[in-house]
């Protein structure tokens, strides 16, 4: 009898305790937000613009589930060294992952391996050449390139020079889609050359030579720089009249092609993309018990088509 | 079922009582608790919800008026524009580019541009930009076809990217175009044209921003046709990593709705607003709703758990007290069946449990009383049949006897003596009688007679003697030796100090429902006082022959056949005296002759 | 099982219940000094302000290689809305940025800004937007980086003036002795905008010029609104006009594409900004602009960064700069004109 009471004010006892504690989490839970998780971006570009749609969506994520995005940038454009700096500078700051575009994906793959067993460390945009280093989303570069390929064969590239700009060519997207390209257009009967521009600053004078050497028809960027900078420089008359197309896009391009500068562009988008990315990342640090899974879709779009509806959305995001 | 039920029932037959109480108790109090508990809970919960519904129509209502006001401002620049400005204006004499520009200054946080075009889409004016893009070909576009084709209204696009003029920003603004047909004047003539307020969504987003229902509810516009005008997560629903129930909520009237979405069920309210047909809906998950009151939740259910723990506890207390006092009783009486008559009954818990006990207690004292005076009748019986057979073998009276027959063989009395012997012989055959107590009457009578003749030629004829009894007593069944010692009686107290001739008269006979022998004598009878003290048990009463036996007759009589028979003693000095026997009707049988029992 | 025990598990859960309630506190490494700074700006497309950030985050940059440590500047874009930056400054403070800039979208809110600061002890720098006296006195860390003003103005119409006096012949088109001008003015109400507007007249009256308002309107510092503006204006007055004062370089390169649009360069008149952007530099070598104001991003982003730095590092503002009244900074700015025309005005400096 004795021992019966006791067995039972223990478990009341024990009962009122699991009580309290849980009211007191709860509590907690509520009344104290918990801190940010810290994401540090390594961009492979001297300023934002040309990730900028791609920020957007790591901004909206990171507000959605409490992250706090660091995007740091380089001081040289495409700067390996640089940001095999930034990684160890970001890991031995205490960040809590980092989402790499890689500036050059053979050289950043050890360090980010090496990362990788520390703290979660994903590729947006440019990946690096290792497994252990996951993409945050699956690559769509050879498809896109593909695409544009497709679209330039459909439309006629019979006897016609087909110029490629070359650059960051030590990123493996760059590569891809270059190569989803060649795929689409060779053997077709236009004349492909290829030319590497970047070795310089100045852009703008490096494709004006490249155009007056070959005086291609057919202008294709496979980024967004050079892109921009190839409609600057036909904005500015430096050469014929080639066609330019290019695969991704800022807030200039589009203003570009509407003043007929560049004929068509492939258009992933983007903000899925940085969306996910951070989203992958909380998901890897268990921060977030959110589902999501969008896809990346890409379009090729061209001026006359630029406004519909479901195009303004990929071009344009709607952020407030 | 009905078995199950009835196993059921046999189990708890089984469990002792307090169990049972206790059991029965906490079932009933659980259920008690459980039932109140959760109808306050329910009606609660009802409540609760009634409120957040209640709060969240009015948020809603809130947003509308707003809405509506901040619409009717746009519709104002519009209406401005046009009634104002444009139709008091002939455009070959004078532009209206100041008149616009003050109205697009004046509304500046919530306008993206004021434009007015021909027919045929080209440019009149606009503010605050004014170079149409070359791809620009408003005359295509939905707000320009809406406003021609119904040329009364005033119309409002779906979001989309405002593309009309070159900005040297590259800024591409998000709008919702308010587009109407107007009149153009020039010089008199009238020319038909539209006129375009582009509004961006700062006031919208602040509407919907800053009203909050609950912790993850949120508002979204949409319009009649389910498309979606403002909604805080747009930009995800427009790459399609969030879903909204738009289409659905299209079809929904005003008022709260309960709908599930993705797996989800939430709250819906619907608002229409006036003119335009968008619908503000204001959407709470469910969840959400009864996060606010989880903790009520689990306070409730702790509150629940508790009593029902402290009722278990309390019920245990109670039942025990109840069923302890009952289950020492019954241990107690176990301990009696087994036949321990001496220990102690529990008795304590209630009165009645008391009373129950004390009842067993005398009871059982009672028992234990009536055992003790049994065995105490048993020896006594057994005494009296020791000290009556001790009687018999009276050596005086054998003496007496054998003396006499000695006296009569010398005196060649032969007759006498062969009388005398013959007498004592039967005497002593029917007194010893195989061990045997019960006799019957007859051989009862025969011994007295045996002993009477023995007695009368002893005493020389001192008196004479007679015995009668109706022949139906004769079979009926009597203990043996109890007319001998009221002969003796008789023969020594009655006639020893008589001067006359002696008389001794014994008579059975049936009487009512008893049989009587009586023993009369006429000697001198018997002191009054002295008759209450002979057949009194404890009275030490040593005379010559014996007092005892009297009594021992009278106990024996009572012992065996019971209290209201015996003996009764009639006497009147120097008149004689009658000792009535007074013995139950019963038939002589062997076995109860054996067995030596009557009762 | 005995007593003991019972307490034991109570014990432990005990135990539990209080470690639960704990976060795991989280060893220090050695970590690299950090610095995360918020600037603000009104609005991203804003040329000049586009530089001064710009500047901020080289000064950044170059301090991180220098002392190794770690700056985090995150730039925000108020999108022209007062709302849209109330809401990144609340962002900031709940961050805990370390520093933020403030370029307000408006500046007559500065007030509760500064308490919301002041409740998270974070320090505010204003730069380019002044709010009143008034507010910026609320509390101590609160700074204001900029430029006079009026100055600007003064300087403005000392350029014009000079450039007038010193060839009249080019500038006063119709040859009445005055200056018939049109006035591109900054957004309503901000500071800038009224001392730049009132200075720059008062200045070249003051030189004894006459002039000759044709029009002034607001063009909100927007280049495509001061274009359409312009071609309006131009379309009026034509060739009447003879000076076009901006009170910034956007606008001016507004005015210039107004031109360039009609296909009147020709006619091109005399074209002055303030602020000396890059685009506005390339103008004045291509000859459209003929000079500017130089507002010198560099030393304000300068400045900025300074105090930013010596605030968070070493607690107190310090700067190479005056800070007047220990929350001012205003740096000078330089007139900057076309070559051909510098020979003759030369370079006036205060």
């Amino acid at each position: 009898m004795k021992r019966n009471s006791n067995v039972l004010i223990i478990l009341a006892l024990a009962f009122c305790t699991a009580f309290l504690a849980l009211f007191l989490r709860m509590d907690s839970k509520e009344n104290k937000p918990k801190g940010y998780v810290k994401i540090s971006v390594i961009s492979r570009d001297t300023t934002g613009d040309t990730m900028e749609t791609l920020r957007q969506g790591m901004e909206q994520a990171a507000s959605d589930m409490r992250a706090e995005i660091s995007f740091i940038t380089l001081s040289k454009r495409n700067d390996a060294q640089e940001q095999i700096r930034l990684i160890q500078r970001e890991v031995l700051n205490g960040t809590d992952a980092i989402l790499l575009s890689a500036a050059d994906s053979e050289e950043l793959s050890y360090i980010a391996e090496e990362v990788s067993k520390e703290i979660p460390i994903y590729t947006v945009e440019s990946p690096v050449a290792s497994d252990k280093v996951p993409q945050s989303a699956e690559s769509k570069d050879w498809s896109m390139g593909r695409l544009l390929g497709e679209n330039l064969i459909y439309r006629g590239v019979f006897g016609k020079k087909i110029l490629i700009l070359e650059s960051s060519m030590r990123c493996h997207n760059i590569v891809e889609r270059e190569k989803g390209l060649l795929d689409a257009i060779t053997g077709g009967r236009g004349e492909i050359i290829t030319a590497a521009i970047g070795k310089t600053e100045d852009f703008k004078a490096e494709l004006t030579e490249v155009v007056q050497i070959y005086e291609p028809d057919i202008v294709v960027a496979l980024e967004p720089y050079t892109l921009n900078a190839a409609a600057e420089a036909l904005q500015e008359k430096k050469y014929g009249s080639p066609k330019l197309y290019g695969i991704c896009t800022t807030s200039k391009t589009s203003q570009y092609m509407e003043e007929g500068l560049i004929e068509g562009i492939v258009v992933q988008n983007d903000f899925n993309a940085g969306y996910l990315s951070v989203y992958q990342v909380m998901k890897a640090l268990k921060k977030t018990d959110a589902t999501i899974d969008g896809e990346i879709e890409f379009a090729l779009i061209h001026s006359y088509n630029m406004y519909s509806s479901q195009n303004q959305r990929l071009l344009f995001p709607f952020v407030r | 079922m009905a078995n199950k039920i009835q196993k059921l029932i046999q189990y708890f037959r089984k469990k002792n009582i307090r169990v049972l109480l206790s059991m029965c108790f906490t079932f009933v109090a659980v259920a008690g608790v459980l039932l109140i508990g959760t109808s306050l809970f329910i009606r609660f919960r009802t409540a609760n919800e009634a409120t957040v519904e209640e709060t969240h129509k009015r948020i809603v209502e809130q947003v509308n008026l707003g809405l509506d006001s901040y619409l009717r401002s746009i519709m104002k620049v519009s209406d401005v524009m046009y009634f104002r400005v444009i139709k008091n204006c002939d455009m070959l004499e004078e532009g209206f580019n100041s008149d616009m520009n003050l109205l697009y200054e004046a509304n500046r946080d919530s306008l993206v541009s004021i434009a007015v075009f021909k027919r045929d889409g080209s440019l009149v004016d606009a503010v605050p930009l004014a170079f149409l893009k070359q791809t620009a070909h408003p005359e295509k576009q939905g707000w320009f076809l809406d406003a021609v084709t119904k040329i009364e209204n005033l119309h409002f696009s779906t979001p989309h990217v405002q593309n009309l003029f070159n900005d040297a920003d590259y800024r591409y603004r998000w709008v919702v175009s308010l587009s109407r047909a107007i009149e153009l004047t020039y010089g008199g003539k009238t020319e038909s044209g539209v006129l375009l307020v582009d509004m961006n969504f700062t006031g919208i987003e602040q509407l919907f921003r800053n009203a909050k229902l609950g912790d993850t509810g949120y508002l979204y516009l949409i319009n009649n046709k389910g498309e979606i005008i403002y909604h805080p997560r747009q930009q995800l629903i427009y790459s399609n990593l969030e879903q909204e129930n738009n289409q659905v909520a299209a079809a929904y009237e005003d008022g709260s709705h309960i709908e599930e979405f993705l797996g989800e069920k939430r709250m819906v309210t619907v608002k229409t607003v006036g003119y335009t047909g968008w619908k503000i809906i204001g959407v709470t998950p469910m969840a959400d709703m009864w996060k606010d009151t989880f903790q009520i939740h689990i306070f409730v259910l702790f509150i629940l758990l508790f009593t029902s723990l402290l009722l278990f506890v309390a019920n245990g207390f109670i039942s025990s007290k109840i069923a302890d006092p009952i289950l020492e009783l019954e241990k107690s009486v176990k301990e009696l069946e087994r036949g321990y008559l001496d220990i102690p009954i529990a008795i304590g818990g209630t009165h009645e449990i008391r009373h129950l006990g004390e009842t067993i207690q005398s009871m059982v004292q009672q028992m234990r009383k009536l055992m003790e005076d049994i065995v105490i009748q048993q020896e006594e019986k057994r005494k009296s049949e020791f000290d009556a057979l001790q009687s018999q073998i009276h050596p005086h009276f054998l003496y007496n006897t054998l003396d006499s027959i000695v006296w009569m063989v010398e005196n060649e009395r032969y007759e006498e003596a062969i009388v005398m012997v013959t007498s004592l012989a039967g005497f002593f055959r029917i007194g010893l009688s195989k061990g045997k107590n019960i006799i019957t009457v007859e051989d009862e009578l025969k011994h007295a007679k045996n002993y009477i003749t023995i007695q009368s030629m002893r005493f020389r004829d001192r008196f004479t003697f007679q015995i009668d009894a109706q022949p139906e007593v004769l079979g009926m069944a009597t203990i043996k030796l109890i007319i001998q010692p009221l002969l003796e009686n008789a023969v020594y107290h009655g006639m020893e100090y008589l001067d006359g001739e002696g008389k001794i008269q014994v008579n059975a006979y049936l009487h009512g429902q008893e049989l009587y022998i009586d023993v009369i004598d006429n000697g001198i009878g018997i002191p009054q006082e002295k008759i209450e003290e002979l057949l009194k048990r404890d009275t030490i009463h040593r005379g010559k022959g014996s007092g005892i036996g009297l009594r021992n007759v009278h106990e024996r009589i009572q012992c065996y056949f019971g209290e209201e028979y015996g003996l009764s003693i009639y006497s009147e000095p120097d008149e004689g005296t009658m000792i009535r026997i007074r013995l139950p009707q019963k038939q002589y049988t062997e076995d109860a002759a054996v067995r030596g029992e009557f009762l | 099982m005995g007593k003991k025990q019972n307490w034991m598990i109570l014990c432990c859960m005990l135990g539990l219940v209080w470690l639960s309630g704990c976060a795991p506190s989280s060893q220090e490494a050695k970590k690299v000094p950090e610095m995360k700074v918020g600037i603000l700006v009104y609005r991203k497309e804003d040329t000049f302000l586009g530089t001064i950030v710009e500047a901020f985050e080289a000064a950044a940059k170059y301090a991180e290689q220098q002392e190794n440590i770690k700056i985090s500047v995150s730039v925000m874009d108020g999108r022209g809305s007062q709302a849209v930056q109330t809401g990144q400054i609340e962002k900031c403070i709940d961050q805990k940025y370390d520093v933020i800039c403030v370029n307000l979208v408006d500046r007559t809110v500065a007030a509760s800004i500064i308490d919301q600061a002041k409740a998270a002890q974070i320090p505010l720098i204003f730069f380019n937007r002044e709010p009143v006296k008034e507010d910026l006195e609320r509390w101590d860390k609160v700074y204001y980086v900029g430029a006079v003003a009026k100055e600007s103005g003064i300087l403005q119409g000392h350029l014009i003036a000079d450039a007038y006096l010193n060839n009249p012949e080019r500038f006063d088109k119709n040859n009445d002795q005055k200056l018939q001008y049109v006035m591109l003015e900054g957004e309503q109400g901000h500071q800038d905008a009224l001392l730049r507007t009132e200075y720059s007249i008062r200045t070249l009256v003051s030189e004894g010029i006459q002039m000759d308002k044709l029009v002034n309107d607001t063009a909100n510092w927007h280049r495509s609104q001061a274009a359409t503006k312009m071609s309006q204006w131009l379309e009026k007055y034509g060739n009447a006009i003879e000076v076009v004062i901006c009170n910034n370089d956007d606008m001016a390169l507004g005015a210039i594409d107004a031109y360039k649009a009609a296909k009147k360069l020709e006619e091109l008149p005399f074209i002055v900004g303030i602020d000396g952007t890059p685009p506005a530099m390339e103008a004045l070598a291509e000859g459209t602009l003929y000079g500017t104001i130089k507002n010198d991003e560099q030393k304000q982003a300068q400045a900025m960064f300074q105090l930013c730095y010596s605030l968070v590092f070493h607690g107190k503002a310090e700067s190479d700069y005056t800070l007047e009244k220990g929350k001012y900074i205003f740096i000078n700015y330089l007139p900057v004109e076309r070559e051909i025309d510098k020979v003759s005005t030369g370079n006036k400096e205060q």
